[in-house]
């Protein structure tokens, strides 16, 4: 699979989107994007939202709960008051509601997820019950990313996922606001939260392949970056896959048919509840 | 009849004196060049039967200042002729027609012992090709045909008549003599280059008759598409057929389009008979048939002819010119982004023609130098012909057609990569007259169709999707009877997939399966005239449809996936289909027509893309099998005609319903690249489409048009799709205005317009939003939800004929503004963007924070001035 490993670390070439893109414009003389007043016509149907994970570290591992929007940018509102287990195949745990932070809810710390166990999760708002299983993955060793400098501000960087990988999610966590010049920014200007992810040959998309124009990040050198990496279950990747074909891959050249991610929360209940290998790393970024 | 003639002498005798002082010195000159001269000098065209006189014979004619018929018996000394001047044409017809006119007209015994035969080609007689839909009829109409495909009809009589007409829109007609007994006829019209401009679809004929009347056809001349105005003066076949009601387009940047309801891979486009199975150049901007190459575009809609089969929605059926079998000839034109230059000429003069036609963009360079990392860009095409007229009875045809994309770039990781595709189309056809009522023609043809995703070309990776087929096809026409035309034929096909594997260093790394399959139909259809007012057409077509190893054929069960492996040349799954054709053409009077219709389509090739994007994506098809049954569709129609004899307007509406089966949707977020399990991807369903449609046309003068309007629905049903229940398809657009006007301004200028309305496409609008590590995510409650705004657009263009009266050199300048007033008309909506501190709407990539989302719009164009230059000669 090597060669499909080349595969997948090529064809998602920004400069070749771009590039076609930039084909499409000019034919266009002035193909467009521009901002729209859209009313979308809500429907206010109450479906549960879990976002749920079990990991490898000893905790606690956190379920949240909530409703969905009915706006686009709207708060979403917390389910609190429910009851929810996770079963590992020998035990059951209860979560307990956590009292900062409505609709998130804990486990005590004495769960540790194991790899190929299942994990099944059931949630109970009033009368209705949901479920969900996951099986834990293990995890490959870090891909790190990359980091460029940008080419109109040479004392910047951005990072760059790149290389092929079994499949999983990167995470950047990454603050350069002790840096001096930095620290008096507004906390958005100084930090991010970046996602760099890695699917298998099966899980390639066309709209991944020509996915539309993101934003970029820059920062400077001395940014502290935590770097996790999650590993990901066919299910869960194909959880992922969706969320971003409705997302980051939505609005490029080939937009497929909308719908729902993938879920395995029964009874009409969306979002995933996960069970992943973490790895973590810590680094001060020097180019 | 005796009427008739009295009146046509009574006619013929005032304009018999007029034209006089004929010159004429030609030695060994073939008598059609001289008559073409006496017309010039006269102002008045020839009619006359080849039969009767041999046109091609030379002669030698030395006459000064002598009268119209002095100079033609001094041309045809030893023809016996008899020189008429009918309403501006001169009519030349045998002395012996006094007594042939008086014999008894009334004779109503039928026997096949007197019954005789007249049958030929019609022609254009400038270029020598043949013109296929020309109306060949008595000349009161009561009986006729129209020329098939390759210019040819027959027809026979049990009643001696006088002469028999021919017409072509666009054309001269030309009436002949009738002998009375068996005659081989050769028409030929000359265009009426001068004259009113017709429009650009326009009725099977002129006279519109029972036998030549077809429910849901209509036809498309590339000289009127020439007229229309074109996005960056890039004349195009396909997107011209948004002229026809019941085709809709995607939108701005598209050549796909939906017919009656139908999906897109449910229309069929062919070339001289092999299918093109992705008709774009550009992902879609622009449409691969160069239009100079087509001779004559047919779109069938519904009441398909028993002799096609494979799509269920429409078939393309564009015919490519066969070459001037009299002189050399070049016609070129220069727009923004392309050139396109044709040749055609005889080889042997009369028997061998051919035609040569290419295209190719030219708008790398400046690309280029606002984009160092492009490497390459360009489209081209290539058609090319050759025409063998062996004898009456024989004529040979091959064509070639291929259609290439490419676009490669620097990519900086491993070199270059890009895309890729391409078309290639051969035919060989063979016609052969049998006897005078039995005409065939045999076609021997290919066609494939390449798409490249190249990953790293100097490295020989990429992914790459295929399909081909070869087939062998018989077609015979039976003119049994003026009222009785058989129609039959055979057709043995093979067919072979590729859904698309990744290729590394040029070798495949086996993930998907190929797939082979053989299809062989029969078919049969007869035409009967019930009477004088009623036809009735009855089709049959079966078709066996056999896949064949090697194959992996995956069975699904729920979770469980089995495999079946089936050797090479194996066959393991067989499907028969029946696929009956019915109509009906009743003339009420001499103005209104009304028609019906049913027939039934499979299709067996399936383009499977869950695409929503108005471009051309990655194509992957995939044939009917264990897990894919055919696509079925049943089609009524009933149609009604207004048409006075002799008037300008034309008036039609046709209300039509479509059941269609086995249509094919996609679960959320198919895979449907490099998976071996794709057909667990897709989901079976059925289709609903009904509407009605219905066009008003003025054809000549010089303000011509049309005005047309489709109210239509398309409705699909799919379980498993928006939790079982109905949702519009997206080609349901309910309602569709547009016209086409035409002015002609003076004898070189011409102005037009072209403005399309259409109701926005479904699209399938978010209903909520939910979080998830601070990333918007859009829920869904139904699919096609909402709508796209209304699609608008106003074009215009103005042709000036730069053309002098004298000389064969024909150029001309043509100005058009696409979308006049500049109407933004989104071809997306998206809820997924941002707008960055540069003022840009990308996808937001941090997240530390909730990105402030804001719906946006894709549009395409706006307003797009053009100018080109076209010459021939």
């Amino acid at each position: 699979m090597k060669g499909i490993d080349t595969y997948h670390k090529n064809l998602p070439g920004n400069t070749g989107i771009a590039l076609m893109l930039f084909v499409l414009a000019v034919f266009s003389l002035q193909s467009c994007q521009e901002r729209i007043d859209w009313e979308l016509e809500m429907e206010n149907e109450l479906r549960l939202v879990v976002d749920g994970k079990i990991t490898n570290e000893s905790g606690p591992h956190e379920v949240m709960l909530s409703l969905p929007v009915f706006e686009i940018n709207g708060t979403p509102r917390p389910v609190t008051g429910a009851t929810v287990f996770i079963y590992d195949g020998d035990s059951t745990y209860l979560l307990s509601e956590d009292t900062e932070v409505p609709g998130r809810y804990l486990t005590n710390g004495d769960l540790r997820g194991v790899v190929n166990r299942i994990y099944s999760l059931e949630v109970r708002v009033d009368t209705f019950e949901f479920r969900a299983a996951a099986r834990m993955v293990g995890a490959t060793p870090i891909s790190y990313p990359g980091y460029q400098k940008v080419s109109s501000n040479p004392l910047l960087y951005e990072a760059i996922f790149q290389g092929s990988d079994a499949p999983s999610k990167v995470t950047l966590e990454m603050d350069w606001s002790h840096l001096p010049g930095y620290d008096t920014l507004p906390a958005e200007r100084s930090h991010a939260i970046l996602y760099g992810y890695y699917f298998d040959l099966f899980d390639v998309d066309v709209n991944q392949l020509f996915s539309p124009p993101q934003d970029r990040v820059f920062f400077p050198p001395g940014t502290n970056v935590v770097i996790t990496k999650e590993s990901l279950s066919p299910g869960y990747a194909e959880y992922l896959r969706g969320l971003l074909s409705e997302t980051a891959w939505n609005g490029g050249l080939f937009d497929v048919k909308p719908g729902d991610p993938f879920t395995n929360l029964s009874e009409g209940a969306i979002g995933y509840f996960a069970a992943t290998t973490i790895l973590r790393d810590t680094i001060t970024f020097q180019p | 009849m005796f009427c008739c003639i009295v009146i046509m002498l009574i006619m013929a005798f005032p304009g018999f004196a007029q034209p006089g002082g004929i010159t004429l010195h030609t030695d060994d000159v073939p008598v059609r060049e001289v008559f073409d001269r006496i017309e010039q000098q006269a102002g008045l065209s020839f009619s006359y039967s080849t039969r009767l006189i041999d046109d091609e014979m030379p002669v030698s004619v030395h006459v000064d200042n002598v009268s119209l018929e002095e100079a033609v018996h001094a041309v045809l000394s030893d023809v016996p002729v008899r020189v008429m001047i009918i309403e501006k044409q001169i009519v030349l017809k045998r002395e012996r027609r006094q007594i042939l006119s008086t014999r008894p007209f009334t004779d109503p015994v039928r026997t096949e012992s007197n019954a005789y035969t007249v049958n030929g080609y019609v022609r254009d007689v400038a270029t020598g090709e043949v013109l296929i839909g020309a109306t060949v009829a008595l000349p009161d109409g009561s009986t006729g045909t129209i020329t098939n495909n390759y210019g040819f009809f027959s027809l026979t009589f049990h009643q001696p008549h006088d002469s028999l007409s021919c017409s072509y829109i666009g054309y001269g007609s030309q009436t002949t003599v009738l002998t009375g007994g068996e005659q081989a006829i050769r028409f030929r019209l000359r265009e009426r280059r001068q004259q009113l401009i017709e429009v650009v679809i326009y009725a099977e004929d002129e006279i519109e008759t029972i036998k030549t009347s077809r429910s849901s056809e209509q036809k498309l001349r590339t000289s009127s598409i020439r007229k229309m105005p074109a996005l960056f003066g890039e004349k195009d076949v396909i997107k011209s057929l948004a002229a026809v009601p019941g085709i809709k387009f995607f939108g701005d940047g598209s050549t796909i389009f939906y017919v009656r309801g139908g999906s897109r891979d449910q229309n069929m486009v062919t070339i001289d008979e092999a299918p093109v199975y992705n008709p774009t150049h550009m992902m879609g901007f622009f449409s691969t048939i160069v239009p100079d190459a087509v001779k004559d575009i047919k779109v069938y809609k519904g009441d398909f002819p028993a002799n096609y089969g494979g799509r269920l929605s429409s078939l393309i059926d564009i015919r490519t010119k066969d070459g001037n079998m009299q002189q050399f000839g070049m016609d070129g034109s220069f727009g923004l982004l392309s050139a396109r230059l044709t040749a055609e000429g005889p080889v042997w003069k009369d028997h061998i023609s051919y035609f040569l036609s290419g295209r190719r963009s030219y708008f790398l360079k400046p690309l280029q130098s606002a984009n160092e990392n492009l490497r390459d860009l360009h489209f081209a095409d290539l058609h090319f012909k050759l025409n063998y007229r062996i004898n009456k009875k024989n004529r040979i045809f091959f064509s070639l057609y291929n259609s290439e994309d490419n676009f490669e770039t620097y990519t900086g990781v491993s070199g270059i990569a890009g895309i890729n595709w391409k078309n290639a189309t051969s035919t060989l056809r063979w016609n052969h007259l049998f006897s005078d009522r039995l005409f065939s023609n045999t076609t021997l043809y290919a066609s494939s169709y390449d798409y490249y995703l190249n990953t790293n070309l100097q490295g020989g990776d990429y992914w790459k999707s295929h399909i081909d087929n070869f087939s062998l096809k018989s077609d015979f026409t039976w003119y049994i009877s003026p009222s009785n035309t058989l129609r039959f034929g055979v057709r043995i096909a093979q067919h072979f997939m590729n859904p698309g594997n990744y290729y590394q260093d040029h070798r495949i790394v086996p993930l998907l399966s190929t797939r082979s399959a053989n299809e062989n139909s029969l078919y049969i259809s007869d035409q009967v005239l019930l009477s004088e007012d009623v036809s009735l057409r009855m089709g049959l077509r079966v078709t066996a449809w056999n896949n064949i190893g090697e194959a992996i054929e995956y069975n699904f069960d729920g979770n469980r996936i089995d495999s079946t492996h089936y050797g090479a040349g194996q066959l393991y799954h067989t499907y028969v289909t029946g696929d009956p054709r019915l109509s009906l053409v009743w003339k009420v009077n001499s103005s209104d027509l009304v028609k019906f219709s049913y027939s039934r389509t499979s299709q067996f090739e399936h383009l499977i893309t869950n695409s929503i994007s108005p471009f051309s994506t990655l194509e992957v098809w995939l044939p009917s099998g264990p897990q894919i049954k055919p696509q079925r569709a049943d089609q009524v129609t009933a149609g009604y005609t207004f048409h006075p004899g002799n008037a300008d307007l034309k008036a039609e509406a046709e209300i039509y319903y479509k059941r269609m089966r086995n249509q094919i949707d996609y679960r959320d977020h198919a895979s449907l690249v490099l998976n071996p399990f794709i057909e667990n991807e897709l989901r079976f369903g059925s289709g609903k489409a009904y509407g009605i449609e219905t066009m008003i046309s003025k054809r000549k003068g010089r303000l011509n048009g049309w005005l047309s309007y489709t109210w239509s629905r398309s409705i699909l049903d799919v379980p498993g799709i928006n939790q079982g229940e109905a949702y519009p398809s997206y080609g349901d657009r309910p309602h569709d205005l547009s016209f086409f006007l035409s002015y002609q301004l003076g004898r070189q200028v011409e102005v037009s317009a072209n403005f399309i309305y259409m109701t926005g496409s479904p699209f399938t609008a978010p209903t909520a939003f939910y979080y998830h590590d601070n990333i918007q995510v859009p829920i869904y409650s139904s699919r096609n939800n909402d709508r796209l705004p209304d699609y608008h657009r106003l074009d215009v263009a103005l042709n000036w004929d730069l053309r002098r009266k004298e000389g064969r050199f024909d150029h001309e300048l043509i100005f058009s503004i696409y979308n006049l007033y500049g109407r933004k008309n989104p071809v997306a909506i998206h809820f997924n963007k941002i707008e960055n501190r540069f003022g840009q709407l990308v996808t937001p990539y941090n997240f530390y924070l909730p990105p402030e989302l804001t719906p946006t719009q894709l549009y395409i164009y706006s307003v797009i001035p053009t100018v080109s230059y076209h010459f021939s000669f």
